[in-house]
């Protein structure tokens, strides 16, 4: 008996500690528990408050379960027969109105926190238009100058302090997009409806977002970041995408640029200011910058290892990725990752 | 132990065990139709291309095999009253007609379904295809099962197998014939009533 | 017409085909329990190697024990198994073996369609798993959202046995719910009012009200996705406008009652354990009884829960909260009964108590505290789809599996005629009881740190590592608590101490009859004054007796009628599953079907199951 007691209690503690370490430790940037903006930190306040009033309730009922059972342990006795008790009204009105009482200070500030998260906060926000693939994500900034559209993939980049409203839509089947530290989780569905969800961030950094509906194979590594900046930086970065340098003249990265194309990567690749436009994979304008390979697969080096590995053969990285492998030797491997590592 | 309760005859309720067992069956097939009109109804209107159904509804048609088969639920109700006054003759014409204008109702829908595939109308065609062929032909498998039960109690009487006790079994399958007929109330008014 | 004339037990031993014959062709629900339960254990113990597959994955990360594909197949096919399969049937097992004996009846109404059921289910649940034969089984989670389960996204056969499969069980499970539902409405003993029907006879009541309610629609469902992969239609096809949401409508209407489906018999083990081990009534009977209706009643009223995040906007959002967090009251009035019925009494501490009060009350409380948290909806957008929901799930299932232990300690001695042992019991409940803490304590806080749950692979780095290694510790914990039990059980059989009428001091009157008790249950139909009737027949109704022990009778033998044995059923039933498979063969032959071929084997199935049908109605059934 005792065992089991020390046992719950233990995993509270333990349960306790990790909670405690998430709060204050970058190890674990998936965790909820720090908030990096405005919507993040009210699902997390009344997380904290419904999490501490589980606790006591979990403590208190516990506590009157084990004292039952150790209490009231006792070898049955022929003849003997404890009170033969039917119940007790009071009691039962008692037990039905506590957890109606800790039931409304839940409801309560659930529901105004839903309506405060289903009110933009900013009447002219950064719009963003995040559209769900098997296995990657496609954004763009429709119209961010007047008739131009950025578009890029598996990294979102967002200028500090500012709001930003995703609307999110899918390519195939549904999937959900989830920032934990900077937005909560809203579905990505194919067809008419196109849901939106605001966020912002507080600080610079890289917030690490998953895709969470259960979308087919490659689920597990459909993941991306979203990339906050100075107001400043993201202004340059906006005008550098909407001017895409001219491609490389000479060199290994030329050797791409002409492998990209004859090898037909272009049928499904786009990258801006050339002639290859393929609109079914990633965007690829800007690789050569983005953190990862693959939807956040692979670490995107500088020494281009992991593209390297990533284009040689997808299927062995990502198996079920829609991506082939092209069979490409080590020559034309290097000149491809050239190209790709000059894309900034 | 003086009262001893005879396990064949006694049920708590007074009810047959299988009266219970209809009456729950046909709850049951409430919540199936329910979600087959309810898609019906979520996917009203929102067909990307036609054929609409305002272009190829034959309401005055339709009204007549309905009305033909609400006509049947009346020698259903004939057909039990015959049984269990034991007029074995007359409950096998109520039966042979209620049966007879079941057939006629699944013959119309037959017909009509022929016709609006003729006039494009299909199951992949659009939403409304799909939804119509699929609420409206699960209710024509229903009423065709409840056929086929009547012919095998019109079987049942030539082999000299239905008489009055078994006025029970008619009554049962009447309140299954009685629930078919209702329900077709509810898709007629709501797919080819309703405005649209 | 079959007469008995002697006290037969339910394990008599005539040649090996006649006894075999005699289980394939029985329609009495002792034996009907009996073979649930055995098909259930060893789904068990599939479900459970499942498992185990899944934890060995997600020990470490970038772990490349298993490929993507067959560790969504097993984690489908896991959650598939434990609930269509495990849950669902230990719930008919207990039925079948308890509800008859606690009406005081012969058996249930329809004894043929009880053996239909078993069937259906025996077949039903072969033909989802038959999958594994092509490598292909079912992969899109036990929730099948659409547009993945369209042939584009999915076009091996893994959706079709899925969808084909589950109507099998479906029908399986809505003529056995409309059985138990005519049979307590209508069998219960000369004077057992409503009100003095046993806990566990008014959950099946309430339970079978929801499954012949909430099993429609999902049939629906499944019905639309059937004839969108074979037909073309467009139910759940956005490019003619379909919406995929319209399935997670369709699926949750019953997920969510399924959810009580399973839960509420639990409940009920665990309100007719306490009273026996406390030696003191249920407290509160009437408190219990209404909380069980008005959580099945609520179960209707909350399926939205599951969809927070489909973008169903604010209004729906914060009813659907407020539904679900009110499913707290009932729920919170449940445990407090309990505990006013331990309070007091003379506690023995036997293996079903064990598992019963600590195997299901302390770890549900669990469960039911991370369950008010996942209403808080922006909460829920965080949590959603994380290893939090999944040990939140888990604290609510394990807790049933705990209870489902407690009924086999509790009630199998009544079919055995032997006890299972103590000692076994105390180390089954240690191991379970540990295992599913560590199990699913570690994934409440890795869910805590951001686990996304239905990921076959996790990189480093995230600081998830520890508790993943933890918990993949505690399942085989679990795993080996499971061994235990089944070695307990050959044990008893083999040489487990005879346990007679009444064992533990039996309040209801499965425990009047003999152990087993003969097929016909009872010699005379017992006639029921009060709510715990055997309890006033030894004690009085206020234990006023108590010293004059009055030891029960299983009454003098006479001549009963009996329901003939029939192999009817198992033609129907065998039918049914043929006509289904043929519905997944006619897929292409590229993805491993027969093409039209397929609807030979349909109508063969159909013909089996009209020939079989036919049989039924005609036979005489007595």
């Amino acid at each position: 008996m005792r065992n089991g007691f020390n046992r719950i209690m233990l995993r509270v503690l333990a349960g306790a500690g990790a909670f405690l370490l998430s709060g204050c430790s970058p190890e674990y940037p998936l965790s909820w528990f720090v908030a990096g903006g405005d919507a993040a930190e009210q699902a997390r306040q009344l997380t904290v408050f419904v999490l501490v009033l589980g606790v006591l309730v979990f403590v208190g009922v516990e506590g009157l379960l084990f004292y039952a059972l150790l209490r009231f342990r006792r070898p049955a006795v022929p003849g003997q027969l404890p009170p033969q008790v039917h119940g007790h009204r009071t009691l039962e009105v008692v037990w039905t109105l506590v957890p109606v009482a800790i039931v409304t200070a839940i409801a309560v500030p659930t529901v105004r926190t839903i309506f405060s998260l289903a009110t933009l906060p900013e009447p002219n926000p950064l719009r963003v238009e995040v559209i769900g693939h098997q296995w990657w994500w496609e954004f763009r900034y429709p119209e961010i100058v007047p008739g131009k559209t950025i578009t890029t993939a598996n990294e979102l980049r967002i200028p500090v302090g500012r709001t930003v409203l995703a609307s999110v839509s899918s390519a195939d089947v549904i999937h959900s997009f989830w920032v934990p530290r900077l937005s909560g989780t809203i579905d990505v569905i194919p067809g008419r409806q196109v849901n939106q969800v605001w966020f912002n961030a507080w600080a610079p950094g890289e917030y690490y977002g998953w895709c969470k509906e259960y979308c087919g194979t490659q689920h597990a590594q459909m993941r991306f970041r979203v990339v906050a900046m100075a107001a400043a930086d993201f202004d340059r970065w906006v005008q550098a995408r909407l001017s895409p340098p001219a491609p490389p003249a000479s060199g290994p990265a030329r050797q791409g640029y002409e492998l990209f194309g004859q090898l037909g990567c272009s049928a499904c690749h786009t990258v801006d200011g050339t002639p290859y436009q393929g609109r079914v994979g990633p965007n690829l304008t800007n690789i050569g910058e983005r953190a990862t390979v693959g939807a956040g697969v692979l670490p995107n080096d500088p020494q281009g290892q992991g593209l390297f590995r990533w284009v040689k053969n997808p299927q062995e990285v990502k198996p079920g990725a829609k991506m082939p492998a092209l069979g490409l030797s080590d020559e034309q491997l290097k000149a491809i990752v050239a190209y790709l590592l000059s894309l900034k | 132990m003086a009262e001893v309760a005879h396990a064949e005859h006694y049920t708590s309720t007074g009810i047959d065990h299988r009266k219970v067992l209809m009456w729950l069956f046909l709850g049951s097939e409430c919540l199936f139709f329910g979600s087959l009109i309810a898609t019906y109804q979520v996917y009203r209107g929102q067909s990307l291309v036609g054929p609409h159904p305002h272009e190829i509804f034959n309401i005055a048609y339709t009204s007549i095999s309905a009305f033909v088969l609400l006509m049947s639920s009346l020698t259903m109700a004939l057909a039990v009253n015959s049984i269990r006054l034991g007029n074995l003759p007359a409950t096998r014409v109520w039966l042979l007609l209620t049966a007879l204008q079941g057939s006629i109702f699944v013959g119309g829908q037959v017909f009509e379904f022929t016709t609006f595939v003729a006039h494009g109308l299909s199951l992949q065609v659009n939403l409304f295809g799909t939804t119509f062929f699929v609420l409206t032909g699960f209710h024509g498998a229903h009423v065709t099962v409840g056929i086929i039960m009547l012919f095998s109690l019109l079987f049942a009487s030539v082999l000299g197998r239905l008489g009055p006790a078994q006025a029970l079994t008619v009554e049962i399958v009447g309140l299954y014939w009685h629930f078919v007929d209702i329900v077709w109330i509810v898709i007629f008014t709501v797919v080819y009533l309703l405005p649209y | 017409m079959a007469t008995v004339g002697r006290a037969v037990g339910v394990f008599p031993r005539p040649g090996f085909f006649e006894y075999l014959w005699s289980w394939l062709t029985t329609v009495d629900h002792k034996r009907i329990g009996i073979l649930y339960g055995l098909t259930t254990t060893a789904y068990l113990l599939v479900g459970g190697l499942e498992a185990l597959l899944i934890r060995i994955q997600l020990a470490h990360p970038e772990s490349r024990f298993l490929d993507p594909d067959t560790y969504n197949q097993i984690f489908t096919m896991h959650g598939l198994t434990m609930i269509f399969l495990v849950a669902m049937g230990y719930n008919a097992t207990f039925f079948n073996l308890v509800v008859p004996l606690q009406l005081g009846a012969r058996d249930v109404a329809f004894p043929r369609l009880n053996a239909f059921s078993y069937w259906g289910f025996l077949f039903g649940s072969l033909l989802l798993n038959l999958g594994w034969l092509w490598g292909q089984a079912p992969g899109v989670g036990w929730f099948a959202y659409a547009n993945l389960t369209s042939v584009q996204y999915t076009p091996g056969l893994g959706t079709d046995f899925y969808v084909m499969g589950l109507q099998v069980l479906g029908i399986s499970s809505i003529a056995s719910a409309l059985n138990f539902l005519v049979t307590i409405i209508n069998l219960r003993a000369p004077g057992m009012t409503m009100f003095k029907l046993p806990v566990f006879s008014w959950m099946t009541l309430v339970v079978s009200v929801l499954i012949i309610t909430a099993f429609p629609p999902f049939t629906v469902g499944l019905i639309e996705v059937m004839f969108d992969r074979l037909f073309g239609t467009n139910f759940f096809n956005p490019a003619a406008g379909g919406n995929p949401v319209l399935w997670q409508h369709l699926f949750w209407v019953f997920g969510h009652p399924e959810v009580y489906i399973l839960v509420l018999p639990a409940m009920g083990i665990v309100s007719e354990v306490l009273p026996v081990f406390a030696r003191k009534p249920l407290f509160g009977y009437p408190f219990v009884v209404f909380s069980g209706i008005f959580i099945g009643f609520l179960g209707w009223g909350v399926w939205a829960h599951h969809m927070f995040a489909v973008g169903l906007g604010p209004v729906a959002n914060s009813v659907f909260a407020i539904t679900t967090m009110l499913i707290a009251v009932p729920t919170g009035v449940k445990v407090f009964n309990w505990l006013g019925t331990l309070w007091g009494g003379h506690i023995q501490l036997k293996t079903p108590l064990y598992f019963a009060a600590l195997g299901f009350i302390a770890p549900f409380i669990i469960g039911g505290v991370t369950g008010v948290m996942h209403p808080v909806v922006p909460s829920d957008y965080q949590q959603t789809d994380t290893y939090f929901v999944v040990a939140h799930f888990h604290y609510v299932v394990m807790p049933i599996v705990a209870a489902f232990f407690a009924g086999f300690y509790y009630w199998l001695p009544k079919y055995t005629g032997r006890l299972l042992d103590e000692g076994l019991g105390k180390v089954h409940f240690w191991l379970f009881f540990i295992g599913t803490n560590l199990t699913f304590g570690s994934q409440i806080i890795v869910g805590f740190l951001g686990m996304p749950r239905r990921n076959y692979t996790y990189p480093a780095g995230l600081g998830w590592e520890p508790w993943n290694l933890l918990s993949t510790i505690g399942a085989f914990l679990i795993g080996l608590s499971v061994v235990v039990f089944v070695v307990n059980v050959l044990k008893s059989l083999r040489s487990g101490q005879v346990a007679g009428p009444d064992p533990w001091d039996g309040r209801t009157l499965e425990w009047l009859t003999s152990s087993p008790p003969p097929v016909y249950n009872f010699a005379e139909i017992p006639v029921v004054r009060h709510r715990d009737e055997l309890w006033a027949r030894k004690y009085g109704a206020h234990g006023e007796r108590v010293g004059a022990h009055n030891p029960p009778n299983p009454g003098s033998e006479l001549q009963i009628h009996l329901p003939r044995p029939s192999y009817y059923p198992l033609v129907a039933a065998l039918g049914i599953a043929i006509g289904f498979l043929g519905a997944v063969l006619i897929r292409p032959a590229e993805v491993g079907g027969l093409g039209p071929l397929g609807w030979a084997v349909v109508v063969l199935g159909a013909l089996i199951t009209v020939g079989g049908l036919y049989g039924w109605a005609f036979e005489p059934a007595e």
